[in-house]
């Protein structure tokens, strides 16, 4: 099966300029997750993308691996968790400082910043892929 | 469904092809590890695409190239990958069975200590088991770890 393929450099609107589509690829998420990390014993996945496994590390902390790593660590990772909880990501579950391009680490805490925490919680990370 | 022929093809890709036909499965499967003694047990948790296309076949690369990869990362002067082709041009590995995938996915996304070691101790450092066999709530979860009851010659037998 052969797969469809658009190929263009650029996307130009007939009155609003023009677009380089190197933009919609660099700006697009490159991975997803959204799970229910309170509902039970273990995660349940709402929905993912490029996401290998989630390790459950413990009360609030979790690493989403990646099926397709980033080309290095310095791509972003963007949260967000019910309950007025806080979320970071790309961090190392591990070592908390350093962090990795096949996985990035999801910590919620509570809004005062005192307690990791559990809860339903959607990532999205951005960059470029190896 | 066929899957197409994907060797050369980018693997952001084949998962895009995958998320598009494919239905996730949620494997019942979980991989319980210890990686240190100060810490509480980690749960690995599959996710139902990676599942799914690990259930197909032709799609994720082969483990050796993240062990490839892994190696590259943890050079000291590592600043970014300079062989992500591997992961697209590398030949992919045939469907598994979940068993075989979850076996794929404990050498992917577990520490190799872990899983290179596992029966080396008084008890397991890892241990695969279904969902139902975990505590049914999270109460005292950075207190879970592998039972003492459990035995390397048990598991093995």
């Amino acid at each position: 099966m052969a797969l469809g393929k658009i190929k263009a450099d650029t996307l130009e609107h007939s009155t609003a300029g023009s677009l380089d589509t190197q933009y919609v690829v660099n700006g697009s998420a490159k991975a997803y997750l959204s799970m229910d990390s309170s509902g039970g014993s273990t995660t349940t996945f709402f929905g993912s993308f490029n996401t290998s496994s989630v390790t459950d590390v413990g009360v609030g902390k979790y690493d989403q691996n990646f099926t397709n790593s980033f080309t290095g660590a310095n791509y972003s990772g963007l949260g967000i968790a019910h309950n007025n909880v806080n979320v970071i990501t790309n961090v190392n579950n591990t070592t908390f400082g350093s962090y990795a391009a096949g996985a990035s680490g999801i910590v919620l805490y509570n809004g005062a910043g005192s307690a990791y925490t559990d809860v339903d919680v959607s990532t999205a990370h951005l960059g470029d892929l190896a | 469904m066929q899957t197409p022929e994907f060797q050369g093809t980018h693997l952001f890709d084949r998962l895009c092809w995958a998320k598009e036909n494919l239905d996730g499965v949620q494997s019942d499967y979980r991989v319980v590890y210890e990686d240190s003694v100060d810490e509480c047990a980690k749960i690995l948790v599959p996710d139902p695409n990676w599942m799914a296309c690990a259930l197909q076949g032709g799609i994720l690369p082969p483990v050796q190239v993240y062990w490839e990869l892994a190696k590259d990362e943890a050079k000291p002067d590592f600043v970014k990958h300079t062989r992500g082709h591997l992961l697209h041009n590398t030949k992919p590995v045939e469907a598994m069975t979940e068993e075989q995938a979850i076996e794929y996915l404990i050498m992917k996304d577990c520490p190799q200590h872990v899983w290179r070691n596992w029966d080396e101790g008084n008890k397991p450092k890892m241990v695969i088991c279904r969902k139902e066999q975990l505590p049914g709530t999270r109460e005292w979860r950075n207190a879970w770890k592998i039972t003492e009851e459990l035995s390397v010659t048990d598991l093995a037998a």
